[in-house]
């Protein structure tokens, strides 16, 4: 691949990526919830 | 002499297109039906989740479970397909400049799924088919309501079919030449995934409509749900498909963006059309009729894949947004590209927020329940409910009500009537939504079935009993619903108000 293609597909988006670890983070915590939730509350006894 | 070809195209003084007149016409037929059905299923959405919410309960039992079958058909399958075909004749003919193949034959098909649709909705309220959505067998309704069915079916499949030809004819003639548009390439994955689904819901239904008339004596209730759910599920598979496309369409048109990578994109749709419908079978998951492996293999393994794909979109169209308003020089911080976004734009807005609840509450629901373990407890409550409202509705319809504040001016050719309305109602309906949502996930958690006129079971001989916590958890169900309502008897009205009464544009 020549220099020039290479640095035109080189794209600055600090944004979106901080918008991913939040979506992951809020990932995390609502999966996580959903298990505790489930594991405790619902459980024939 | 037949009048040339060119002289039925004119020239969108906006974006350049070349617009097929038929075409035009078509997709402002189907359009409007569209939104004819999701009136109809909106207010059934208000009288249903006043009846879910306790304190209210407005509708009689018989009167609930008729409406919860009206409103399942009416938007997961009327709304929704009579848009995509509208999507579908834009993304096909108008955005390759190309003619629309044999309209006369759309106009077949669009004939068929009006009259497909006005007989089924006919049956359920005449209280013939109280079935649901999914219509189980062994329950049984009119024969009359699968041939509406089958009919509106038949007509999205010659739709469906007349979009393929004419992305072959517009390279025949040399309308478009190398790749096909992204939009049109998600728009034809959409399609794929469409002809998989009608196709299957064909096998589901036809041998359904001979069992209804006797012809056959008995069919398999097992068979029925795998069958159905080949059906079932792919079709919101296709407004899945059909809502990304969207997404990249609004961005494209409000903001410029481009895709960052759009090899990348394509391979992401093309994701979906291998894996998405095989993660069907998330629905079988309880169903003891199958094999653990086959249900965990398919959902667990398979559909992430799926995911993986709406993973790509995910960080694609923001980055696209994000390279596109740091070019016009929002380059302050992290996040100034995204504070300077035009906020105020009905299109961007419902883009951006249909993009933020389809993904952080509907995708992560929706993985969360596809497991085995947490399926198992959630099965047949709110919780699902909870799930799909979250894609289709907050994904899917506020993502069609954003292109349709595009569609307007440029297919109708009218100005948007109550701008300042339409600044608000994607928030509205979002915030409705949203409650709604919160609502149905919380109720689910804690138990409460999906579908259920009566929580307490009254005269049940034995006693249910839930958390006193499930009437608030309801009353937001209620909330949210009337709230989404109102955004979209907002969304009916401007989009009414605008075509009647628009100002017509040059």
């Amino acid at each position: 691949m020549a220099k020039a293609e290479r640095e035109k597909e080189e794209i600055h988006v600090p944004g979106t990526m901080a918008l991913v670890f939040i979506f992951f983070a809020w990932f995390a915590t609502f999966y996580f919830l959903a298990w505790w939730v489930l594991s405790g509350a619902w459980v024939i006894r | 002499m037949a009048p040339s070809i060119e002289s039925q195209f004119r020239t969108c003084a906006v974006t350049g297109l070349k617009v097929h007149l038929p075409a035009q016409r078509l997709i402002l037929a189907n359009a409007v039906a569209a939104v004819v059905f999701l009136l109809v299923g909106g207010i059934l959405a208000l009288l249903i989740g006043l009846t879910r919410w306790p304190a209210v309960q407005l509708l009689p039992a018989d009167l609930y479970y008729r409406f919860v079958t009206a409103h399942g058909i009416n938007m997961l399958v009327f709304w929704i397909v009579f848009f995509e075909v509208a999507g579908l004749y834009f993304g096909g003919a108008v955005l390759l400049n190309a003619r629309l193949v044999q309209p006369g034959l759309a106009w077949i098909a669009f004939i068929l799924m009006v009259a497909g649709a006005l007989l089924t909705d006919w049956i359920v309220f005449a209280g013939k088919a109280d079935v649901m959505f999914t219509a189980y067998v062994p329950m049984k309704a009119d024969p009359l309501f699968y041939l509406g069915i089958i009919l509106f079916a038949v007509g999205a499949i010659v739709a469906v079919s007349l979009f393929f030809a004419t992305i072959i004819v517009a390279k025949a003639e040399g309308r478009t030449s190398g790749s096909v548009p992204l939009v049109t390439f998600g728009l034809l994955t959409a399609a794929i995934i469409a002809l998989f689904t009608l196709l299957a819901g064909a096998i589901t239904f036809i041998p359904t409509f001979f069992w209804s008339l006797g012809w056959i004596p008995t069919f398999d209730p097992g068979v029925y749900r795998v069958l159905f759910w080949a059906f079932g599920h792919p079709a919101q598979q296709v407004n899945l498909a059909a809502m990304v496309s969207v997404w990249y369409a609004l961005t494209a048109l409000t903001v410029g963006a481009t895709p960052i990578n759009e090899k990348l994109s394509r391979t992401a749709f093309v994701l979906y059309i291998l894996f998405i419908n095989l993660g069907s079978m998330h629905h079988l998951l309880v169903d003891p009729g199958l094999s653990s492996p086959n249900r965990i293999f398919n959902t667990s393994y398979f559909m992430y894949l799926a995911v993986l794909g709406s993973m790509i979109h995910a960080f694609s169209i923001p980055a696209g947004v994000e390279v596109a308003q740091r070019a016009k020089g929002y380059t302050r911080g992290l996040f100034e590209w995204l504070k300077k976004a035009p906020w105020g734009d009905p299109g961007f807005s419902a883009a951006a927020l249909s993009f933020v609840i389809f993904g952080f509450l509907g995708g992560t629901s929706g993985v969360i329940i596809g497991t085995m373990q947490p399926n198992i407890n959630v099965h047949n409550t709110l919780r699902v409910p909870g799930h799909f409202h979250a894609t289709v509705v907050a994904g899917t319809t506020l993502a069609f009500m954003g292109l349709t504040y595009y569609v307007i001016p440029l297919i109708a050719r009218r100005e948007i009537v109550g701008k300042a309305w339409a600044k608000y109602q994607p928030y509205i309906y979002a915030m409705g939504i949203i409650l709604m949502i919160l609502g149905m996930n919380f109720s689910g958690m804690l138990g409460i079935p999906r579908r259920t006129w009566d929580i307490s079971y009254a005269g049940a001989p034995l006693a249910v009993k839930f958390p006193e916590s499930v009437y608030t958890t309801l009353g937001l169900v209620g909330i949210g619903a009337a709230i989404a309502v109102l955004g979209l008897l907002i969304f009916v009205g401007i989009a009414v108000a605008s075509l009647l009464f628009g100002k017509k544009r040059a």
